[in-house]
């Protein structure tokens, strides 16, 4: 294996590489980057056996070889070289990197024993617009459980339906719908969930990018194609929990309330809330609503009102704080909506401004007021 | 002067304290520097119970047991008179008759008596003060630091209340004082039955040094011998021994020896109910069996057993222990902890037949089985709601509470799982 290729291009497939080599593993070869060339094509790929990172850049070099070097030392190298072309040369398993004024050795462990990467199947490949995709899953990521007694909910449920898609998160506590109608994809019906590593790589990596971008569903496995960058993830094993039957019908309590309002007096309430519930109390009278919270341990306490639009009846609720702003985060537009039942259901919470064919829902469960 | 911040004890109950301006001295109004600590230890107490219940047997030899008939035969207590002759808890009922023929044998007597009575006795204890330790059925510590001028001085204290637990359940108790729980319990034991010890500060050295290790409270049989080895005989010999030699050779439990024979104990009385380390039950089985089916059926009965009293207790538990004796009386313990903390007999039992089924052999067959759950939390709302999603939801739980309720009202053995095997 022989070729040249300029530093930064070299440099930056193996960044996005790196992202999927495992900090501590037991099985040592997957602390190295599998590099192959095949076809005039340099394939540098990654894996912690659950994600894979594969990416591909034209080279010089024809002839059919491969071997494996270790990550972090040949990330480090090559971020010190300065920018030019390097030479890589590749003779038994030792590579020599050869730059302007020094070259730099190390040795390898033979590509064969390196776990075989899954296979990608372009045939089946469905090209959807990169924007939406990115967008359901920076509204529902939050909500991912990390509990892994339950893991089914350790990934987001994407569903798509004919021309209509969702994805759905949550963590047991609260609950992040994203649903979109009209979308580009005609006839697909598919449920997967999906860990949340492979989501947080490609959010990562089409950073600013609204192309379209490739998704291959495959038996378990799940596979974005970004052109250069292919990203492979196993799927988490379902069944789902039955997340319709937990979403309130319809409520007499409805809270309108300005977005920023609100944000700033929960975020002010949380200093003084308690340091493990972070509990904030909404009492809501009409066209009031008083929040307060209260620290034993500092001695502590907090109350503010702020005005909205309220006419039910009177309610005393308890939230995590820190739930509450999670979701004011995700939400757009000047003005909230809180649908309540009673002190211990599900709340409701949504933006009174939709996107054209966009329906964005968010549960919040309350905390038990301690009395 | 800093404003004081409230301070929290082990109990949970708010501590005020104040500093002093001159000295910054902390100062604790309610809690002055020296504890005085109070233990009670029932004397004989089923085998009192019994007798209070059945004048008649007074000043007789009586033992409360086990039943033979269930090959569980040995003494649970029993009263001084049977104690003259020899016989004590843990004997088998066979060697007790030997020793005492004429004794009253009171057989397969239910616990819940012992269990009410217990509660009376704590009843009496917190008319003395709010700081009482349950520590057995028939045991507790009491926290009367401070407590002179309600009641005189301590020695005075453990008269009255010796006097109450007398008048008001007739039964007998004896009552050590001390600055530490080690010491007082020690202090109870000098004198029984109907005694009243105390031990001041500076006698601890004088009383502590000729006692026999085993005389201290948790040094059993097998310490003893590890002890007797080298050369440790007396508390006294215990206390002067290097504690690096006891540390290596008993690990943690050396330094803590050590502290014990020098009367060093500083663990605080914690008021409430006993904290449970651990719920299980065990049975032999009428006669060995080795069939998987049968031994499904016996853990399934003792698995309902501790899942029950999990329940009744507010308790869930990680920890899932096998106990197997075989025919030829070799016994072994298997254990494996589950992910989410659970009180449910079909969650304990698959654990238990699991670990049952990898100790089967086609040689030995089984004599004893039994089923505990460790690692117990308190199964308390949690302050969060979850949501009701359905795969959350056991529908069994549904009926464990139904059988719970069937049970408070009709008795325990008047419902079951199919294929269980009841216990009375």
């Amino acid at each position: 294996m022989k070729f040249t290729i300029p530093k930064s291009k070299i440099y930056s497939c193996v960044q996005t590489v790196m992202n999927a080599v495992p900090t501590r593993t037991t099985l040592p070869v997957l602390s190295n980057l599998l590099l192959e060339v095949v076809d005039s094509k340099l394939k540098i790929a990654a894996t912690d056996l659950d994600v894979s990172v594969i990416t591909t850049t034209p080279v010089t070099s024809t002839k059919k070889e491969a071997i494996t070097i270790p990550a972090k030392t040949f990330y480090d190298i090559l971020r010190e070289l300065p920018e030019s072309d390097v030479e890589i040369h590749v003779t038994e398993n030792r590579m020599e990197i050869k730059a302007d004024r020094g070259s730099y050795k190390l040795s390898g462990i033979p590509a064969e024993e390196y776990p075989k990467l899954p296979s990608v199947n372009l045939a089946k490949e469905i090209k959807m617009p990169g924007e939406d995709l990115v967008r359901m899953i920076k509204k529902t990521i939050y909500a991912v459980s990390t509990d892994e007694t339950r893991p089914a909910l350790n990934g987001i449920l994407w569903q798509t339906s004919g021309s209509n898609m969702q994805m759905v998160a949550t963590d047991g506590h609260r609950l992040s719908r994203m649903s979109l109608k009209n979308t580009k994809l005609k006839g697909l019906h598919e449920d997967v969930i999906i860990p949340p590593k492979i989501l947080n790589l490609l959010l990562k990596l089409s950073e600013g990018e609204e192309k379209q971008l490739g998704v291959i569903f495959s038996e378990n496995s799940l596979i974005f194609n970004l052109g250069e960058t292919v990203l492979i993830s196993r799927l988490i094993e379902g069944p789902y929990p039955n997340f319709e039957q937990v979403i309130p019908k319809d409520s007499d309590k409805k809270l309108m309330i300005n977005k920023e309002f609100l944000t700033g007096a929960v975020r002010r309430m949380s200093i003084l809330a308690n340091t493990l519930t972070h509990q904030v109390k909404f009492s809501l009278k009409k066209d009031i609503l008083e929040l307060s919270s209260i620290n034993y341990d500092l001695g502590g306490e907090a109350k503010e009102s702020v005005p909205c639009n309220y006419s039910g009846e009177p309610l005393e609720i308890g939230y995590n704080s820190s739930y509450v702003l999670d979701i004011l985060k995700q939400l757009e537009g000047d003005e909230v909506v809180f649908e309540l039942g009673t002190e211990v259901s599900a709340g409701k919470i949504y933006s009174t401004q939709k996107k054209e064919g966009e329906d964005y829902l968010c549960l919040l469960m309350p905390l038990r007021l301690a009395e | 002067m800093i404003a004081p911040r409230p301070m929290k004890h082990n109990s949970g109950e708010i501590i005020k304290y104040s500093v002093s301006p001159k000295t910054n001295e902390v100062r604790f109004p309610d809690h002055p520097k020296e504890p005085v600590i109070l233990h009670v230890d029932m004397d004989a107490f089923f085998a009192s119970v019994e007798q209070k219940e059945r004048p008649w047997l007074a000043g007789k030899p009586v033992i409360v047991g086990g039943d033979p008939q269930k090959r569980c035969g040995v003494v649970t207590a029993a009263s001084y008179a049977a104690r003259e002759y020899g016989i004590k808890a843990g004997m088998s009922l066979l060697a007790a008759r030997r020793l005492c023929p004429h004794a009253v044998f009171l057989i397969g007597i239910h616990g819940e008596k012992y269990e009410y009575v217990s509660s009376r006795l704590v009843k009496i204890f917190r008319q003395f003060t709010p700081q009482v330790e349950p520590y057995s059925i028939d045991e507790a510590f009491l926290d009367i630091t401070g407590c002179e001028r309600l009641f005189g001085p301590p020695m005075e204290l453990g008269r009255k209340l010796k006097e109450k637990v007398k008048a008001e359940l007739g039964l007998s108790c004896s009552v050590g004082i001390a600055p530490s729980k080690l010491l007082a319990k020690l202090a109870s034991s000098l004198n029984k039955p109907n005694g009243l010890t105390i031990i001041p500060k500076e006698k601890i050295r004088a009383i502590l040094n000729p006692l026999d290790v085993t005389e201290l409270c948790g040094i059993g049989r097998s310490t003893a011998k590890v002890l007797s080895h080298l050369g440790i005989h007396t508390a006294g010999e215990l206390a002067s021994y290097p504690v690096e030699v006891l540390k290596r050779k008993f690990g943690i439990v050396g330094e803590w020896l050590h502290f014990m024979a020098n009367g060093i104990d500083c663990s605080p009385v914690i008021s409430g109910a006993i904290p449970d380390k651990s719920m299980g039950h065990s049975r032999t089985l009428p006669r060995d069996i080795d069939d998987p089916k049968q031994i499904a059926s016996i853990l399934l009965g003792l698995s309902s057993l501790v899942a029950r009293r999990l329940r009744k207790g507010g308790f869930l538990g990680r920890t899932i222990t096998l106990r197997l004796r075989y025919s030829d009386f070799f016994s072994l313990t298997r254990s494996e902890t589950i992910p989410r903390p659970t009180d449910s007999e079909h969650a304990i039992f698959k654990v238990a037949f699991k670990l049952a089924l990898g100790l089967v052999s086609g040689i030995r067959k089984i004599r004893l089985l039994g089923v505990s759950v460790s690692q117990l939390i308190r199964d308390e709302k949690p302050l969060q709601i979850p949501l009701p999603l359905v795969e959350y939801r056991d529908k069994r739980e549904e009926v464990y509470s139904v059988m719970d309720r069937i049970r408070d009202k009709f008795g325990e053995d008047v419902i079951r799982w199919g294929g269980a095997t009841v216990f009375g």
